[in-house]
């Protein structure tokens, strides 16, 4: 196990930094009442965030028939969630962009599972569960499963076994590992020094309920998030839907016939939606290659 | 002549296949809400990583077709709209733009489609709050019968998302997941 923790840790440590910009974002737009010109401040200072907005503004796809030229004008016309979102997908990218062979996932599949689930936590801390930041659950369902980029070649060599009746996909990497994804993305949440909200979300994405009572919507809004993506097929395969959810859902969703013929699919449906637009507005060389 | 006709059978089962058939043969990926059907020889048609979603496959014997629709959730109440565009989204607009694709491969009678259902999976959920597969396999069969048809074979629910594709060559349909191998259905 020791010989584990230390292979865990260089791998740990080897994980690209995020960066400093999209932190002070995070932090800035935690806050409600910040200024538009310390935001644009903000971009400006990241070049190849304000070429990335300047570009996406550009896109035909958003129908602007002038050339915008000015980073605030073009952060004026996205507006922060917009901005935040390139910022946070500008910083996973690079990082998310390798397959994950323990997950039996390929390239992309982490990728699209963190977005899709960030989309999804985002309407379900709107819709679901009340009081919470969307843009906290965003970005902490953004990188709820990066741990399991450490993980991954671990899992890879215990691949011989037969992972069938799996019921719950974190107590089988505790088994062997004695420790869960979960856990280690909530430590490389701390080296990258997100604030505590995101690293409570990301560490108990699994178990809401366990969260500092402070943070467990904010979890729980991840935890719904990486649900749906996995329903949708969104998953990172090998775990896909072995998940248990977690009780604390029935503090807030009442299992009746509304429910489950109107909100659910609706839910369901407009996440898929977003994912969609998102995918074909912020994604485009991705989409092309 | 017995002789000949032995040797050129054997070439002819044992030659690579022509070049047309593969130049015109693909995989047909189909995303959610989506419908194909085809009577290419050597298509595929595939989906991959259904969770909740169910994905409806029909086999046309007589035609030598195949298709395929995913649908994501049960009933098009939900949204309209959406079925109007993406048909296949819903499992009672999605099983008629299916027979409508078939019609057009030349089926006359919807009874010889052969129907089969894979996917409808859920999370371990004490309440079952979120457990839209379960309500799209019954919705999936009930929109079957009001066609007065069925499925000869599912493999539905359970916790495990499945990846499948049907091959118009053979007629035959795989399942796969990952850890868990491949296997026809």
């Amino acid at each position: 196990m020791t010989d584990f923790a230390k292979k865990a840790a260089d791998r740990l440590n080897s994980l690209p930094p995020i960066s400093t910009t999209t932190l002070k974002l995070i932090d800035l737009l935690s806050n409600e009442t910040y200024q538009t010109t310390e935001l644009s401040a903000l971009i400006e200072a990241d070049l190849s965030l304000a070429a990335r907005c300047l570009k996406t503004v550009n896109a035909p796809i958003f129908g602007i028939k002038r050339t915008i030229s000015s980073v605030p004008h073009a952060v004026t016309l996205l507006g922060a969630r917009a901005v935040l979102d390139l910022a946070l997908q500008l910083s996973v990218r690079g990082t998310y962009n390798q397959a994950l062979t323990g997950y039996a996932s390929s390239a992309d599949d982490l990728y699209r599972h963190s977005l899709y689930s960030a989309i999804a936590a985002r309407i379900c801390a709107q819709r679901i569960t009340p009081n919470t930041n969307p843009e906290s659950a965003y970005a902490a369902a953004l990188f709820h499963d990066v741990g399991k980029l450490v993980l991954s070649s671990f899992l890879a060599e215990k691949e011989t076994e037969d992972p069938e009746n799996i019921t719950h996909f974190l107590d089988y990497e505790q088994q062997h590992f004695g420790i869960d994804h979960a856990q280690i993305s909530a430590q490389i949440a701390q080296k990258w020094h997100l604030p505590e909200d995101l690293v409570q979300a990301i560490s108990f994405h699994h178990q809401p309920s366990q969260a500092l009572p402070a943070y467990r919507r904010t979890a729980l809004a991840v935890h719904l998030g990486d649900m749906f993506a996995m329903m949708a097929g969104f998953g990172t395969q090998r775990d896909n839907m072995q998940y248990q959810m977690d009780p604390m859902i029935d503090e807030f969703v009442v299992r009746n016939r509304k429910w489950e013929l109107e909100t659910l699919p609706q839910i369901m449906m407009d996440i898929h939606e977003e994912y969609q637009t998102v995918m074909a507005k912020f994604n485009q060389e991705e989409q092309a290659q | 002549m017995l002789f000949l006709a032995v040797v050129f059978h054997k070439q002819s089962v044992n030659a690579a296949p022509p070049r047309w058939y593969e130049a015109m043969s693909q995989t047909h990926m189909i995303g959610l809400g989506g419908i194909h059907a085809s009577n290419t020889p050597g298509d595929v048609i595939k989906t991959m990583a259904l969770g909740s979603c169910v994905g409806i496959i029909a086999v046309a014997p007589r035609l030598r077709a195949v298709g395929m629709a995913h649908i994501v959730l049960p009933h098009s109440r939900t949204n309209p709209e959406k079925a109007n565009l993406t048909p296949g989204y819903f499992a009672d607009t999605g099983i008629p733009a299916m027979l409508e694709q078939f019609q057009r491969l030349g089926l006359k009678n919807p009874r010889e489609l052969v129907f089969k259902l894979a996917g409808g999976a859920s999370v371990m959920d004490t309440n079952n709050t979120f457990d839209i597969g379960k309500r799209n396999i019954l919705s999936c069969r009930k929109e079957l019968w009001k066609h007065r048809m069925a499925a000869i074979a599912e493999d539905v629910g359970g916790n495990f998302s499945r990846t499948v594709w049907v091959e118009v060559d053979s007629g035959r349909m795989y399942l796969q997941s990952p850890g868990k191998g491949r296997w026809e259905l």
